[in-house]
């Protein structure tokens, strides 16, 4: 980095948000500079290690260091806020060059062409603050395709009635290997009437260029990729970025404060480097995609004369409308020693792949009304094979009390030994809300001394009632395969690794933060790509749709750039 | 579940409930010594812990037992891992403390000397309380991380917790230099990364 060097684009953070802009921006030529928070932790560095992964804060900040404050409903049905800090509750996903993608376990679903136009279809929903979108399926699908080629995405086309279109016959990579359980869950749908389909993946069923397939290595989600097969950011983007010479990457780089120059226009970002000094860079283009909760909180902690309520907020709108991934989770097991031994043996089979979904329940009937409703998606797999967090799971029996002493060890060798769990997940709208926001937090900082974010987050009643329809569902197809213990779990707990909005884009400039081309209302040089421009979710995962946004959104900045 | 506040209040609830059978497992049925772990904590202490420990995780003809599994050298290189909140550090070391209060309390004597049922009966009784319940689910938290990481960590030697329970490890498993806490190192580089020659 050259001493007063003035950058085309400065991006912050370097997630599915900013990989696409990251790539097509050094790919055209642009000198790009990307500050990450976290640090660069290469192929290499990944291992199936538990005790990194998941028993302890490797791959997210330390609490004590970094914590937010979750305001949350109490028992008096007030709004209570405590440090995650003190309750462990913790909210960060991977904070590393690569963001979360690196740990995602790669669930790829497209929105479909009425998750544009939510509030224009279904109608308004008392409480919510539902809103149609600014650009339309049509204006996404080419990225979505794009998505498919440079991220890579296996799987199989299998036309359904919710079918998002396609410009493309079938996915760039053929699905992933299966395990025999797939198999059982089409046979038990169809039994119902329902329709059981391949699940895309961002994973690599076969090798694209440096990065190599999937070897199925039992441990997918919440763990780094030691062949690069799954499509994180940093292997299927920002590598290639670097190649070009184009692109300057600084690891352990938090951002601080983005500062304008008096004329709408952001000049500098001030960093944090690895040695806590403080540090700048200037840009034509600023590119913000810190994932959505720490984006409006670096816009809110950016004010100014200009922007005395934060960057870009001077119609207030920054944070609010923040959405997760509505729905729940629920399961069945299947015991070994009932089945025949070959059968046993191979639902046994490690590392092989679920890859199940149900897209039938996208809009259900309500009920009550009668009338027409936005539904949900259903995803199968099997728990995680994380064997420390699968005995802590088995702690408690079924009446909430400790296990312990010989029980515990019988229980745990039946369980570990004869015992798969077969999952679902449900994904609905989180409907948006004046109860799911990012603020400041007054009184908690970081290790820096910087407020923390402040994150509400209320959800709304209709987002469990959907869930619920579908739970039931879902839960008939496993009694229909013959499942024990069938359970389903609907929450209002934000999923903290699906989160987006924060920063709506729109047409109208008094209501949203960003136009439709998720550039800032008031700050014309102030791009956001990452999930923080959707003012609704769609009822899959985020990430594919994030992505291809990234790509659109840079396409923009280069016609800006030309 | 939360952890709870750092005292012991909602504690005594009496020791009406009669002890489960419980099958006497190896570890009393052997009377061998306790062998005491020279770690962080005072040898009583640690004498206490290991006798928790070993009810709570006793060794039986089929499964390891929490000295195989090196349960007390992992519990006390998390009493001495600065990342850890200390909080929760000193509630493991707390909980040793308030459960011999407990005994000296309900039996006018200390844990140790405690007969086999009567130290059950003292568990039993703390499971009553938010304490104790938060404290022992902690202590079988650490105990499974001892039968379940990866030996790197100096814990279930041998790969015994993986033998027991059929456990198939992912590839590749952790080695020497990419380890927690030497990974943490990375969180400290102050790089400027211009090409992927520099990875």
């Amino acid at each position: 980095m050259a001493k007063n060097e003035i950058y085309d684009v400065c991006v912050v953070g370097s997630g599915a948000g900013a990989g696409p802009v990251i790539y097509e921006l050094s790919k055209a030529g642009y000198k790009v500079i990307v500050l990450e928070k976290g640090p660069w932790f290469r192929t290499e560095d990944f291992s199936k290690d538990e005790m990194v992964a998941t028993r302890r804060s490797v791959y997210t900040p330390n609490l004590k260091d970094e914590p937010q404050v979750i305001e949350d409903l109490n028992d008096k049905g007030e709004w209570g806020a405590k440090s995650t800090f003190e309750t462990g509750r913790d909210f960060w996903n991977g904070n590393c060059v690569g963001g979360s993608s690196n740990f995602m376990s790669g669930y790829f679903a497209r929105l479909k062409p009425v998750d544009f136009k939510l509030l224009s279809t279904y109608g308004e929903i008392p409480g919510a603050n539902i809103a149609d979108w600014p650009i339309t399926y049509d204006d996404l699908e080419p990225y979505y395709e794009k998505v498919e080629r440079l991220v890579g995405v296996s799987g199989k086309v299998v036309p359904h009635k919710f079918m998002s279109p396609r410009s493309t016959p079938d996915y760039p990579y053929p699905p992933l290997a299966e395990n025999i359980i797939s198999s059982w869950i089409d046979e038990a749908a169809a039994q119902l009437n329902i329709k059981s389909i391949p699940l895309a993946r961002a994973i690599l069923s076969r090798k694209k260029g440096d990065r190599n397939a999937c070897y199925y290595s039992n441990y997918c989600g919440s763990y780094g990729c030691s062949s690069d097969a799954k499509g994180s950011a940093r292997v299927a983007l920002i590598h290639d970025a670097l190649k070009t010479g184009n692109c300057a990457v600084i690891p352990n780089a938090k951002v601080y404060h983005l500062e304008t120059d008096g004329h709408n226009r952001l000049k500098k970002a001030w960093f944090y480097d690895a040695a806590g000094q403080k540090q700048t860079v200037e840009a034509k283009i600023f590119v913000v995609a810190a994932q959505a909760v720490e984006t409006s909180r670096l816009l809110l902690m950016s004010r100014n004369k200009e922007f005395p309520n934060g960057l870009a907020n001077n119609n207030g709108q920054v944070g609010k409308n923040l959405i997760f991934s509505g729905g729940g989770t629920g399961g069945g097991d299947f015991y070994y020693d009932e089945l025949e031994p070959e059968l046993a043996s191979q639902l046994a089979k490690p590392g092989v792949f679920v890859n199940r979904t149900i897209q039938d329940f996208y809009e259900l009937t309500d009920p009550r009304s009668g009338q027409k409703m936005k539904g949900g998606t259903v995803d199968f797999l099997f728990e995680h094979a994380n064997p420390v967090s699968k005995a802590i799971r088995e702690k408690w029996d079924n009446d909430g009390k400790l296990r312990w002493g010989t029980g515990l060890k019988k229980h745990l060798h039946r369980y570990f030994t004869n015992v798969r769990k077969l999952k679902f997940e449900i994904f609905v709208d989180w409907l948006p809300t004046d109860n799911c926001f990012v603020g400041l937090s007054p009184k908690v900082k970081d290790k820096w001394g910087d407020p923390v974010a402040k994150i509400r987050i209320g959800n709304h009643p209709h987002d469990l009632k959907v869930a619920g329809i579908i739970a039931e569902k879902s839960k008939q197809i496993l009694a229909k395969m013959g499942a024990h213990n069938i359970y389903a779990s609907i929450s209002g707990a934000p999923p903290n690794n699906l989160q987006a909005g924060g920063c709506r884009f729109g047409n109208d400039p008094k209501k949203t933060v960003l136009n439709k081309f998720c550039q800032a209302h008031e700050v014309e040089n102030l791009f956001v790509t990452d999930g923080s421009f959707m003012p609704t979710g769609g009822s899959v995962t985020f990430t594919w749709t994030i992505y291809a946004n990234s790509f659109r959104v840079a396409d923009i900045i280069k016609g800006k750039l030309a | 579940m939360n952890k709870p506040e750092l005292n012991r209040r909602h504690f005594i609830k009496g020791i009406g409930a009669t002890a489960i059978l419980w099958q006497i497992p190896l570890w009393q049925a052997c009377k061998r010594p306790v062998p005491v772990f020279k770690g962080i904590l005072p040898g009583t202490q640690q004498k206490i812990l290991h006798t928790v420990l070993n009810h709570l995780f006793p060794e039986t003809t089929e499964s390891p037992g929490i000295e195989q599994l090196h349960t007390e050298f992992h519990i006390n290189t998390y009493l001495t891992d600065p990342q850890i909140d200390p909080d929760e550090q000193k509630y493991i070391i707390n909980g040793i403390t308030w459960l011999d209060e407990t005994s000296q309390e309900l039996f006018k004597t200390n844990f140790l000397s405690l007969t086999y049922s009567q130290q059950i009966k003292i568990l039993e009784n703390i499971l009553q309380t938010s304490w104790g319940e938060y404290w022992l689910s902690r202590l079988l938290t650490l105990t499974f991380e001892s039968l379940l990481l990866d030996p790197v960590y100096g814990v279930n030697v041998d790969e015994a917790g993986w033998h027991w329970l059929h456990h198939q490890p992912g590839q590749p498993r952790p080695q020497s230099g990419i380890t927690y806490p030497e990974i943490l190192k990375r969180k400290k580089e102050h790089l400027i990364i211009t090409g992927l020659d520099q990875l």
